[in-house]
């Protein structure tokens, strides 16, 4: 702790005058144009790839998800916008692309792939060939997906595929599901290409303890996603038996138990939904420190419940079939785990807001989707005690009030930071700055959308308005219309956000290396940085937040180099 | 206090130890949302840098994290209590109970009696147990009535069931709450209590569409 610059001697580019290192976004190589960005093995242009295809699906699933509030006009079933059949494609194809497409690579494939080796001092990722088969296998996988879709004409079973409904309907979920195990594969490899970078590849100094809470998010969420994600393998498998050799496995004409493929779903597909949240969490770390101007609190803490929410969460599966006729045993089981994996969740949102204490606050953009963050997300974890509790979920399960916690959890949550984090780190990334008030504007839009839509759900859920109606009983109607008015005043929040941050990455004012006045490495080198991220490995000789001015005085002085 | 009615045992009136239930964690939920936000809200405030221009590092503090990990494991626990004993009592199967058989198919309800007797509507008597036995001929589908706070899924190939306690007269209705194609949200019927003398009138197929009507008029 005596020396406290965060690269000891010179920072890495410091001998280089200002614009003449050459940055990720120059063509160095001997390809041009596309070919430069998908033939590329640089982590940064690959975490671009990424952003740019993610954000097109989930710009695909905002559409269809405003199509659905909009069908909620009348309560019907006459005078509708859609039919039954279009609805039912519309709330699959939607929950298909978001989930699958959308939040689960979400961070680590993006802004990970990104900012990972950055963060821990190194040029690139472990294996940087099998980052861009990941990425292929990404677009093969979306593309597979879609085929299955459209196969057999639209789609209509909802994303989690229950069987019989999708053995007897025409959508082929054979094909679905063998889409959804390459992308499993694409998340794999990301995953094993986190652990082992950041196993092998820290910089000298950077011991676990003092990697930022970014990387250890992203590390608790990888091997998730290397544990869980085989799980898709076996069920696969087990559908091509049961289709191929006609084995009774799950279909029950065939004497199969339509509940294990239930089991096998969830069993990828709720650690899934901490792949999500993991990342997000990782990223609140960050931001929250960096505007408070202090060290984080409580920093082993954090990390640790990162890895508990990891283990934990491989064991609550069942809690999203306590209907479904499970033992007493399981459900007693299941229950108590459920309310035990919100714990570490919650010292999480504790140790921000200590975070926050005695800091000195600067309100920038990232920060105050921050806050937004822990509202919304607050809101999704405390609803989900609500269902964790076997009496009332018996009640609620199936009905808005899921549809409520889920997107206020993962939209709320998840991906409200995910937009904290483009507004956090875009700047490192091009170089150039978004309009600031315009992104404060954009926030407080979509803060007031999102609640209006989701708000309702939770009341509609709790009078008994089941979840997939394309009509509803009139008595529903004044929530269901406030939901709506709720999706398109997120809309416009959404495109503003996204005008205003597309013109800051081509237009926006040229900003410096540092414009928040982070500590981790990622700050200490040029925007955009340079094509190897680092002229020279730093040596990491301090904790990742680490802010000298707000050490508090010790009975032993500690000299401070300026 | 205003939950505690939910431990009393012999509570009957499922519906009433649900939302007690779903009473107390909601309150419970709103006074950590409003701790956790109020503070971030105060901080932010009196920490912004406009007023505290030098900001303190605390790294910690031990005695302060192990009492905000404590107190919510009790708090779960309690809740995690609350939600399982009121579970079970409803699957608990008094002798007294008569059965009816519900068959769910894409995408009606039709129900069966002990003396054959077949209804699109679900009448049962007041105050008499009611053990659904639930099974489906074709997709599994949920056999929901929310006025009852009441759920099961209908898997084909098994037999589940779900008790109702019919207390009050009334007429509430009967949704499909597990998806299951085309019609799922028109999936619906209406349960509907009667006296037990006009009960055991319609089973003997001796009640008329006028007295039925009227029967089910009955206090909600």
């Amino acid at each position: 702790m005596a020396d406290v610059t965060i690269a000891a001697g010179k920072s890495p580019h410091s001998h280089s005058p200002d614009g003449e290192y050459h940055s990720y976004l120059e063509n160095t190589g001997k390809h041009r144009g596309i070919l430069a960005w998908i033939l590329s093995t640089d982590h940064k242009r690959i975490g671009i790839l990424y952003l740019i295809s993610i954000f097109t699906f989930f710009a695909v699933g905002v559409v269809l998800g405003f199509l659905m509030r909009l069908e909620m006009l009348v309560p019907g079933p006459a005078g509708k916008i859609f039919n039954a059949q279009e609805y039912n494609a519309l709330f699959t194809l939607h929950g298909v692309i978001m989930v699958f497409l959308f939040v689960i690579p979400g961070i680590p494939a993006t802004l990970g792939n990104f900012f990972l080796p950055i963060q821990i001092g190194a040029k690139d990722v472990a294996f940087p060939r099998l980052n861009l088969l990941s990425w292929y296998l990404y677009i093969t996988g979306a593309i597979v997906i879609m085929m299955s879709m459209f196969w057999h004409g639209l789609p209509d079973t909802g994303w989690t595929f229950y069987v019989p409904y999708s053995i007897r309907t025409g959508t082929d979920v054979t094909m679905a599901v063998f889409g959804v195990f390459i992308l499993g594969f694409s998340s794999i490899l990301t995953g094993l290409n986190f652990l082992t970078t950041i196993h092998r590849l820290r910089a000298p100094g950077m011991s676990f303890f003092r990697m930022p809470l970014f990387v250890w998010a992203l590390y608790a969420t990888a091997w998730i996603q290397v544990i869980a994600t085989p799980v898709l393998a076996i069920t696969l498998l087990l559908i091509v038996i049961e289709r191929v050799f006609s084995v009774g496995i799950f279909n029950p004409t065939l004497g199969g138990d339509p509940v294990l493929y239930q089991h096998l779903f969830w069993i990828y597909s709720h650690p899934a939904v901490y792949i999500m949240i993991l990342p997000p969490m990782g990223v609140v770390s960050e931001i929250v420190t960096t505007f408070s101007h202090r060290s984080v609190f409580g920093y082993k803490m954090i990390a640790m419940s990162s890895l508990a929410i990891a283990f934990i969460g491989y064991l609550v599966w069942g809690h999203h079939m306590f209907v479904a006729g499970e033992t007493q045993t399981a459900q007693f089981v299941f229950s108590l785990l459920t309310f035990l994996v919100a714990i570490p969740s919650g010292i999480k949102v504790f140790n921000w807001v200590a975070t926050m204490y005695k800091g000195s606050i600067d309100p920038q953009p990232p920060f105050l989707f921050l806050m937004a963050f822990i509202i919304l997300f607050a809101i999704g974890g405390l609803t989900g005690l609500v269902l964790g509790s076997l009496a009332t979920d018996v009640h609620l399960t199936g009905t808005y009030f899921v549809v409520g916690h889920f997107h206020y959890i993962i939209f709320g949550g998840a991906v409200f930071i995910f937009f904290g984090a483009l507004h956090y780190w875009l700047p490192k990334m091009f170089g150039r700055m978004y309009g600031k008030k315009t992104a404060n504007w954009a926030l407080g839009i979509l803060f007031v959308g999102f609640n209006m839509l989701y708000f309702p759900m939770l009341l509609l859920g709790y009078e008994g308005m089941p979840r997939r109606y394309f009509a509803y009983l009139p008595k529903y109607e004044t929530l269901q219309h406030i939901s709506m008015v709720g999706s398109w005043v997120l809309v416009i929040g959404l495109i503003i956000m996204f005008v205003n941050l597309i013109h800051g990455i081509f237009r926006g004012e040229k900003c410096g290396p540092n414009p928040w006045g982070g500590t981790t490495l990622e700050w200490t080198i040029p925007s955009p940085p340079p094509l190897e991220n680092f002229e020279e490995i730093p040596i990491v000789t301090n904790e990742p937040y680490y802010h000298p001015e707000a050490e508090p005085i010790k009975a032993e002085p500690i000299p401070v180099a300026k | 206090m205003f939950f505690l009615g939910a431990l009393l045992p012999g509570v009957r009136h499922h519906a009433t130890a649900v939302d007690d239930i779903a009473r107390f964690i909601i309150g419970a939920d709103i006074i950590l949302f409003l701790i956790v936000v109020v503070t971030m809200f105060v901080f932010v405030y009196k920490y912004n840098k406009k007023r505290h221009p030098h900001a303190v590092s605390i790294h910690g503090n031990v005695a302060l994290e192990t009492l905000w990990t404590a107190i919510p494991v009790v708090l779960v626990l309690f809740m995690f209590y609350l939600g399982w004993t009121g579970y079970i009592q409803t699957r608990v199967v008094p002798k007294t109970a008569m059965d009816v058989k519900v068959l769910a198919r894409q995408w009606s309800w039709s129900f069966q009696y002990a003396n054959g007797k077949q209804s699109d509507t679900l009448f049962v008597p007041q105050g008499r147990p009611i053990k659904c036995l639930l099974s489906s001929v074709d997709v599994i589908h949920g056999f929901y009535v929310p006025a009852f706070r009441e759920k099961q899924d209908v898997i084909p190939g098994r037999v589940r069931y779900l008790m109702l306690y019919p207390e009050n007269l009334g007429n509430y209705e009967i949704t499909c709450s597990q998806y299951c194609g085309l019609d799922h949200a028109l999936m619906m019927t209406r349960l509907i209590v009667l006296p037990k003398d006009k009960f055991d009138k319609w089973l003997k197929g001796g009640l008329s569409k006028e007295e039925i009507s009227e029967a089910s008029m009955g206090t909600r």
